[in-house]
């Protein structure tokens, strides 16, 4: 794997790993400067190895008190505090709640933040000690038995969880310790304890304690029932009211206050930044690039690696894609760079394969050939017919593509894979459906859906999605898509329970072989970086590549 | 909807008995049972159609229900209980009883997001919609009966002409766009106003004035032509004849009896707005019914859906049953037509 430096001060650690104990002094060590730190109110952390996040943030150049608080504009409503809830994941997101690990921008292995070290006894047992110093916002202390509480709340009551770990127990092993076992083993765990609102470590009796007493979920708001920099002190329909957590076990927070509004309308959103009512909006449409380009007051930033990822996906079960050759032949067919330059104006990146090149085990392997893509068709028979689509045993070749109103890029890309393919000879059928799951849940009506999904999760884990998209018995997929190939199930079952990196690379290099040069079960059509617009004060903010847009040193 | 196309000036009413107009028209009793019983038809079709939302949605509703809560992936086990817990596997005519009853007695379910009763959230965003239903009304009312007088007492001449252009503006340019230009020109420019509004009076004025030039553009042109109707009937000739000038003509004599075509079309107008001007209140943030519904289509969140449709059916029912009501009241012959 290729390591950067955030990775090689990475301190998960394997039970063969001699020099946990090592790691551990130096993790207090750290955590103490980073107390000392604070507790002078320097409002600086150490470089030296003190917790710091470039997690959407920019780099200081000048430590001048920020005294506005910090206005965002998102589409989306958080509709619920309790971690157990759908709906509470913004909490990540927007810097009120924090995670076991974190994830660092280069989307490579996620490091410990909450924890000072993370490792293994067996293949279904972990260890997860606890930073010292750290308390929650209401003035409790965080040790073993609060992040047990914590951890086994999430696996027994958020539906996620327990769709990825149900049946784990979290006990409390020491003071500050947490012995985690896993029903099976689990290489994706270190990631999903890192992962977007999954497993943020809360004050779970507090909240059993508010809820038991006949307290309403919204009213955990101003409780400090997190750890993070920044607290939640309300929480609406309307919008969210946070605020600097002056006691931040890493610093204290450059922001004194942060103010999200959640605003529907996209042109809305920035009208409103236009006019000085906010300082950042999220989503914006891509159809407004090139406007954005041209504005003066304000700037559009997109993350340094895209997290998501548009999928042309093939209906491998039934119909004309069971045959591996038009696969093959559209993979082909699509001109990537196209795809990103103009059909959506430059805000998408191309795709080159299943994953980024910025992970060490992504194979370059989804090129554009059109004449490698007319000799496999013609190879297998599907001859020019008289209106330009082609044609074999009086059948043409035809497709359905589906895309969906609630992302409106997949009918930017829809017309562009249309005229691509047109090129050699497939004619496409474009059809908007409400309800794109429901739609490929009837793989007889469809063979092609432009669907937004990632290949990696959120914090950069390539197994999890892999078993959704690929594994003949997963819920995505079975009955769905289609893909039923038992080399890919056991490359996938091995992945499930490999925890050397290099080894998993090795699995991951042969699935990208099958799923996209030998099969074609996957088209990747475009990565899609996430981009915010903010006004010229923040021009130098970076946007998160794992989504943290709010970390104690985001400052414009 | 009862439209008057033969309206009775106080001129023409001179003369006329009470008893007369009973017997032309029937006793108002009567009418309001008839009235009524029509609407409590038309609220059993609605909610009908209403209720029929979920179901006939696409998709399983146990999955989408679970989609909406955030699991990405559910199991069938979590679809059969979801199924379950909803009542979703029971016959549909008795999910239907079911939904009904409850409805009756107010209690529209939960959203699926929030996982808040859902009359309650609409309750919450309902002051703020009702502020800007009522201001919108009360402009466009305040643009529309001047311009109408103004186009009938110039009838043919620039005047006329200019509101003719304007009833076509209000009628063809989109409420979207309208509010996007209003925010780009009046904001934007000339620093006028916000985008973020909070639903307070001080910030109502930009939306209301959006969602009052479609209406006033509309009510101008039908109180217009109600008016020169009036004019040319035989009661403002006789009031004419009597000596009346032209503008006591047309304010004195012709605009009561004009104004019945006009006061329906507000009622109904108004009852509209209080459902919710949803894309108004989207573009500029008002905080009200109709943006909350916008976020609910956008996810798919099937009760609140379902409470809108039924509460604007109900609004919509209401405030007809309330104009035709005070129509026939004031004009008589009307009742025969219900």
């Amino acid at each position: 794997m290729r390591k950067s430096p955030a990775i090689r001060r990475s301190r998960f650690t394997d039970p063969t790993t001699p020099s946990r104990h090592r790691n551990q002094a130096a993790a207090a060590a750290i955590a103490l400067t980073g107390l000392v730190a604070a507790a002078c109110g320097s409002g600086a952390v150490s470089s030296q190895g003190a917790p710091t996040s470039s997690a959407g943030s920019v780099t200081p150049t000048s430590q001048a008190p920020i005294t506005k608080p910090l206005r965002i504009l998102n589409s989306f409503k958080a509709t619920a505090v309790d971690p157990a809830l759908p709906g509470a994941h913004w909490c990540y997101t927007f810097g009120y709640c924090e995670h076991p690990t974190v994830a660092p921008e280069d989307r490579s292995d996620p490091k410990p933040w909450l924890i000072e070290s993370l490792s293994r006894t067996d293949a279904q047992t972990w260890k997860l000690v606890v930073r010292p110093g750290i308390t929650f916002q209401n003035g409790k202390a965080l040790d073993g038995q609060a992040l047990a509480a914590s951890l086994q709340r999430q696996i027994d009551k958020n539906a996620q969880v327990k769709n990825f770990i149900g049946g784990s127990k979290a006990t409390v092993s020491g003071a500050m310790e947490v012995t985690l076992t896993t029903p099976k083993p689990n290489a994706s765990l270190p990631w999903l304890l890192a992962d977007q609102g999954l497993m943020p470590v809360y004050d779970a009796a507090a909240v059993e304690a508010h809820l038991a007493a006949g307290g309403k979920d919204l009213e955990l708001a101003g409780k400090g029932i997190f750890t993070a920099p920044f607290t939640l002190e309300g929480l609406d329909t309307n919008g969210a009211q946070l605020k600097r957590n002056e006691t931040y076990w890493a610093g204290k927070p450059a922001l004194p206050a942060i103010e999200i509004r959640f605003i529907t309308d996209p042109q809305a959103r920035l009208i409103a930044l236009e006019n000085g009512e906010a300082d950042m909006a999220l989503y914006p449409p891509a159809n407004l690039t090139d406007v954005l380009k041209t504005n003066k007051k304000l700037v559009l930033l997109r993350q340094q690696q895209a997290q998501e990822t548009l999928r042309l996906a093939p209906n491998v079960g039934q119909g004309l894609l069971t045959d591996v050759n038009i696969r093959k032949a559209i993979s082909r067919a699509i001109d990537y760079e196209e795809i990103a330059g103009k059909y959506m104006s430059g805000l998408y990146d191309p795709a080159v394969g299943l994953f980024p090149l910025t992970v060490d085990y992504a194979l370059k392997n989804q090129p554009t050939d059109l004449k490698e893509a007319r000799r496999i068709l013609d190879a297998a028979g599907w001859a020019p017919g008289a209106g330009g689509t082609r044609e074999k045993n009086g059948q043409k070749l035809q497709l359905v593509l589906l895309t969906y109103p609630q992302q409106p890029d997949t009918a930017d890309v829809a017309i562009g894979v249309q005229q691509q393919l047109a090129q050699v000879g497939i004619a496409i059928d474009i059809r908007q459906v409400e309800d794109i799951n429901a739609t490929i849940a009837k793989p007889d009506s469809w063979n092609l859906a432009l669907i937004f999904n990632s290949t990696r999760s959120l914090v950069g884990d390539p197994i999890i999605p892999s078993r959704r998209y690929f594994h003949s018995q997963s819920g995505d997929n079975k009955g769905k898509y289609g893909v039923a190939d038992p080399r890919v199930d056991e490359i996938i079952e091995k992945l499930e329970g490999t925890f050397d990196a290099a080894e998993r690379g090795t699995l991951l290099r042969r699935l990208q072989d099958i799923v996209i040069t030998e099969q074609a079960y996957m088209i990747i059509a475009g990565l899609k970086p996430f981009p915010i617009v903010v006004t010229k004060e923040w021009e130098r903010y970076q946007v998160s590549s794992v989504r943290r847009l709010i970390t104690f040193e985001t400052r414009p | 909807m009862i439209v008057d196309d033969q309206p009775e000036g106080p001129a023409g009413r001179v003369g006329t008995s009470s008893a007369r107009h009973a017997r032309r028209g029937g006793g108002l009793p009567g009418f309001v049972a008839r009235r009524l019983l029509q609407a409590l038809a038309a609220g059993i079709g609605a909610s009908v159609v209403v209720w029929a939302l979920l179901p006939l949605a696409p998709g399983d509703p146990a999955e989408r229900v679970l989609r909406s809560r955030g699991v990405a992936e559910p199991t069938q086990e979590e679809i059969q209980a979801t199924r379950a817990a909803l009542g979703l596997d029971r016959p549909l005519i008795e999910q239907y009883g079911s939904w009904l009853g409850r409805a009756v007695r107010g209690d529209f379910s939960e959203s699926y997001q929030t996982r808040k009763p859902v009359f309650g959230e609409i309750a919450d965003r309902l002051p703020a919609t009702l502020l800007l239903a009522v201001t919108a009304t009360l402009l466009a009312i305040a643009v529309a009966v001047p311009a109408a007088l103004i186009a009938a007492a110039f009838h043919g001449r620039w005047p006329d002409g200019l509101l003719r252009g304007f009833s076509l503006l209000g009628a063809g340019v989109p409420a979207f766009l309208l509010g996007l230009l209003v925010l780009y020109l009046v904001v934007l420019r000339l620093g006028l106003g916000q985008v973020l509004a909070d639903g307070k009076l001080s910030q109502v004025w930009l939306p209301a004035a959006v969602l009052a030039f479609a209406r006033a553009a509309e009510w101008s042109r039908l109180l217009r032509a109600g008016l020169l109707d009036a004019l040319s009937s035989g009661y403002a000739a006789v009031a004419t004849a009597r000596g009346a000038g032209r503008a006591r003509v047309l304010v004195v004599h012709a605009l009561p009896n004009a104004s019945i075509p006009f006061l329906t079309a507000v009622g109904v107008g108004f009852g509209a707005l209080v459902g919710g001007a949803p894309i108004i209140e989207t573009v500029f943030s008002w905080p009200g019914v109709g943006n909350y519904v916008v976020t609910a289509i956008n996810s798919r969140d099937m009760p609140v859906i379902q409470t809108f449709t039924a509460l604007a059916a109900i609004v919509y029912v209401t405030s007809s049953v309330v104009v035709d009501v005070a129509v026939a009241a004031l004009h008589p012959p009307s009742r025969q037509r219900t």
